[in-house]
Formats: structure tokens, sequence, C-alpha cells
């Protein structure tokens, strides 16, 4: 399981939700088939978090621009 | 221009209008269309577009194998866009994804949907896994 939750130090959880976003959107897969293996990808890491929370974090991680 | 229509352009084909018309029925098809579904749709986007076009079209594409005809029990053709079928496993710890074939799966969810008295119009599989420790 991933230790690091915030941006800063580096997470582990983070690169993972971001690598399963990019891979699947480079794929030509649909965004929100992305945004659901980015999710889940993000929920293996952190299953204390509700969905909705995990949700929310990921979108914010997508939409921030961190990929790529 | 649609996922199919690059194929096309790639492939060579001449693009026309209603090429690129039917082009884009098929590429938004989520069923199998047949020659006349493909005929009436197309006709919404252009009502000058001919079943000799869309006939013709369609040949055209069978052969350069940029679509797949499914020959179901009935006693017409149906159609759909020839994409790169493949399913995803999700590596959690990485988010990698890698894409893989298989073809004893692909007869699997056939024969369930046959099974199950259906036939398989579409489906999505994805795997999610976590790297086995050697």
């Amino acid at each position: 399981m991933c230790e690091f939750h915030e941006d800063e130090p580096p997470c582990k959880c983070k690169l993972a939700v971001l690598q399963a976003y990019n891979d699947m959107i480079g794929d030509e897969m649909p965004q929100r088939y992305a945004r659901e293996a980015a999710t889940r990808v993000y929920r293996y890491h952190h299953p204390e978090e509700t969905k909705e929370l995990s949700s929310l974090t990921v979108e914010r991680w997508i939409h921030a621009g961190h990929f790529h | 221009m649609t996922d199919l229509a690059d194929r096309c352009a790639s492939a060579g084909l001449k693009m026309t209008e209603q090429r690129r018309t039917i082009l884009k029925v098929l590429d938004e098809a989520m069923d199998h269309p047949s020659v006349e579904t493909v005929y009436e749709r197309a006709r919404q986007v252009d009502p000058a577009i001919s079943i000799a076009t869309v006939y013709r079209t369609l040949s055209l594409l069978d052969e350069m194998d940029l679509i797949v005809r499914h020959e179901f029990k009935e006693n017409f053709s149906r159609y759909e866009a020839n994409l790169d079928h493949h399913h995803h496993l999700i590596d959690l710890e990485t988010g990698k994804v890698i894409e893989f074939k298989n073809d004893e799966l692909e007869n699997l969810k056939h024969r369930i949907a046959k099974e199950l008295g259906y036939d398989l119009i579409d489906h999505r599989l994805e795997l999610y896994g976590k790297k086995l420790k050697k």
C-alpha cells in the first residue's frame, strides 16, 4: 500500500494513477474508462477512502495536468 | 476524421464526402448494422446517398479488411469497424496498462452470450492485478 497521500514527498500512488489514466487515453479509450481505471488504481492504494473522495482526488490529479 | 476514416486514409482509400459519412456511421455504431441500417443512418446525414453507394463502399472496406462482415443466422450481412480488438490488464502497483489478446477469451464471450440466447454485440473487460513475486 502507499505510504504517502499528498503531493510532497512524491507519491507512488499518484504516479500509478496518472500512469493508468495516461496509458488508457494513449490507447484511445474513452475518458470515462480511463478515469475508472485510474480510480481503481487509487483505491487499491487507499482502500480506506470513500468512493466519492477517491474520485475527487483522481479528478483533481488528472485536471492538474500532472500526466505526460 | 473518425478512427475508421483515419485508417482508410492510411490504407490509401480515396475519401469522398459520402464515403466519409458511411465511415462515420460505422464508427459510431454500437451494434452490427446491416447494409440497410447503414443506408438509413447515412441518409439522415446525407439524403443524396444511394444504397448502391453504401453497398459499394461496404464491399470495398470489406475487401480492404477495414470492416468485419458478420453472417448471423439471417439472410443478410451485418458490419462493424475492424478495430484492433484487445483488452487491458492494469497493474495496480504502477498503473501500467498492458494490452492483450486471447482467442480463448473471445470464443468464451460469444459462447456465454449464445448459451444465454444472445448474439454478443459489445462488451468491456479490464483485468486488474498485482505482479507476481518471482
